[in-house]
Parts: C-alpha cells; structure tokens; sequence
C-alpha cells in the first residue's frame, strides 16, 4: 500500500501512515474548520489497511490541541482501527502528552474510553 | 457583556449591522479588552485571529490549562460562526467578537447573524446544555463523540466543549433583525 503522509500546516497536523516502514503517526496541532476534509483520506486508507494490517501495528498520536471537528474524526479513525482487533493482528494507540499538559492527557482518557482498543496514554 | 444590534429602524442589515453599544465601550476602557475583531469571518481570518491571542496568552497567563481552555473556546466560538453565519450579499459571514479579562475571569463575547429557523434551534440546543451538570456534559459529549462526521448530533461538540471549559458559564441572546435573520450573541467567561 503506498504510504499516506501529508506535512503539517498552520490548521492541520502532521499525518504518516506507512505499512511498508510500520509507522503511524499523527503529530502537532489539528483545527481545520471541516476535519472531514483532512482525515477522509485517512479514514479511507484505514479502511483498506485493516483487511491486510501488519502484524504488530502502533498508532502514535502526539497533539497539542484539537478542535471538536477533529476530535470526532479522529475517534472516527480508531474505530476503523478497532477492526484490526478481530483479525488477530495486533493494534495499539499510544496517546503521548507534555508534562503539564493536563488537558492533553484527559482529552486521550475521554478517547481512549470510548473506543475498545488497546491504547496506552504517557507523558513525554 | 453582550453585542447588540443597530436601533431599529437600521435598513443597512447586510453590512455592519451591529455597534459597540455603550456598555461595550466603557468595559473597553475600563477593564482589560485584549482583542476586538468586527468583519468577515472564514478559516482565513480566524486562524490568523487565533495566532495572535494564542501568542498574546503565552505573555500573559502563566497557567497552561487556562490558555488552552481560553484557546480552545476560541477556536469553536470562531469557527461556529465561520461555520453557521448567515452569508451576506457580498459572499461574507459578518461577526464580531471579543476577548478580555474582567474579574471573575477571561470573557469571550462574538455576535453573529444567522438565519432565523437556525435560531431556533440553536437556541433550544443551547438551554438544554445549559441545564446540565459537568458530568451530564460529559456524558454528552463522549456520547457525540462516537457518531460520525457529518451526522446531526443532537448538541454540537464544539458547543458542549464551550460549556465545558467555561464551567457552564455561558450567557446567550437572540434578537430579531427581520423576518429572514436574527443576531445571536454569546458571552462565555472562562
């Protein structure tokens, strides 16, 4: 599958999703007015990657701030990934905070409980 | 501290259709208004707007939970009216709003117009949050947060995150400008 990589801007963060390397990542900052516009193209590669993922996959997410079109987008995203669960695959979502950023942290527990992933929450 | 519309009477509704009233004006020069905004209101605008409070706030409030819940109103209070205001004949979504800082906290107030039916309904979505605890809030918001893009969800997330970060505090006003729109207001102290 050819990699999706799309490089930060001022209202979108920084997105990887590379079988080939086993490297997922979605990094900086996300507040684009219409996340659908930015994370379809995601959710579409997800799609066709949950059917034939690798064995061991790691979504890394490292944001410092979302906005609530993007939060739903994303939770979008991992329930795509959620699929990988009944393949026997393996699937894990680290979910990387600042010290201090409070915020951050409790936004990845409200994700992390409601999607049914294995998905780990550390600060950094 | 809320914007209100042009004495009856104003026929120019299209454009420019609300003022600093007086109680506006003496806030600005008595307490600490940190940003004024009136004009057009798309993604192009209120990013930069959002650039300059974000750099503003780092100078200014030392707490990092405070700026990123100031940061956050922000960004759905600006972009709800990118999203919903009515659009003028000149293709704009006309608002204003503004931020400062009073005692009981950082005030975020914007006004826009938006379509009369859209008031309604914004309006009941907004009383029925406003009579809910944080954890109902909560609640509401993971519930919202599995549909996907695009559904109509009950209350939109951005508006529950704004009750959310601001403690429920959060006033709103609707005032009729003619039979297609309305002026809505919101004030929200974080």
């Amino acid at each position: 599958m050819k990699k999706l990589e799309l490089a930060n801007t001022e209202d979108t963060p920084y997105l990887l999703l590379d079988k080939d390397n086993n490297k997922f990542e979605i990094s900086g900052r996300s507040l684009p007015e219409d996340a659908f516009g930015f994370y379809g193209a995601a959710h579409e590669w997800l799609e066709s990657y949950v059917d034939d993922a690798n064995a061991n996959t790691e979504l890394v997410m490292n944001l410092d701030y979302f906005n609530s079109s993007s939060a739903r987008n994303i939770v979008e995203m991992l329930l795509i990934l959620e699929k990988i669960t009944e393949t026997g695959n393996v699937i894990k979502v680290t979910w990387l905070y600042k010290e201090d950023d409070d915020v951050m942290k409790g936004r990845g527990e409200e994700i992390q409980s409601v999607v049914e992933l294995p998905f780990e929450i550390k600060m950094i | 501290m809320r914007m209100k519309v042009k004495q009856e009477g104003d026929t120019n509704v299209e454009f420019a259709p609300f003022s600093v009233d007086k109680e506006i004006h003496s806030q600005f020069i008595h307490q600490n208004m940190l940003m004024l905004y009136k004009g057009n209101f798309s993604q192009n605008t209120v990013v930069p707007l959002l650039h300059m409070m974000e750099e503003n706030m780092h100078g200014m409030i030392d707490e990092l939970v405070l700026q990123k819940k100031i940061f956050n109103v922000l960004v759905e209070v600006l972009q709800n009216i990118s999203k919903h205001g009515h659009i003028n004949d000149r293709e704009q979504k006309f608002g204003m709003f503004m931020i400062g800082k009073a005692d009981a906290g950082y005030f975020v107030s914007a006004g826009n117009l938006i379509k009369n039916e859209h008031a309604e309904k914004l309006s009941a979505k907004l009383s029925a949050l406003a009579k809910l605890e944080v954890g109902e809030l909560n609640a509401l918001y993971k519930k919202s947060l599995r549909k996907p893009h695009g559904t109509k969800s009950g209350a939109g997330l951005g508006l529950i995150d704004i009750y959310r970060d601001s403690n429920s505090r959060v006033e709103f006003d609707f005032s009729k400008v003619n039979e297609q729109q309305s002026f809505y207001s919101i004030a929200i102290t974080i």
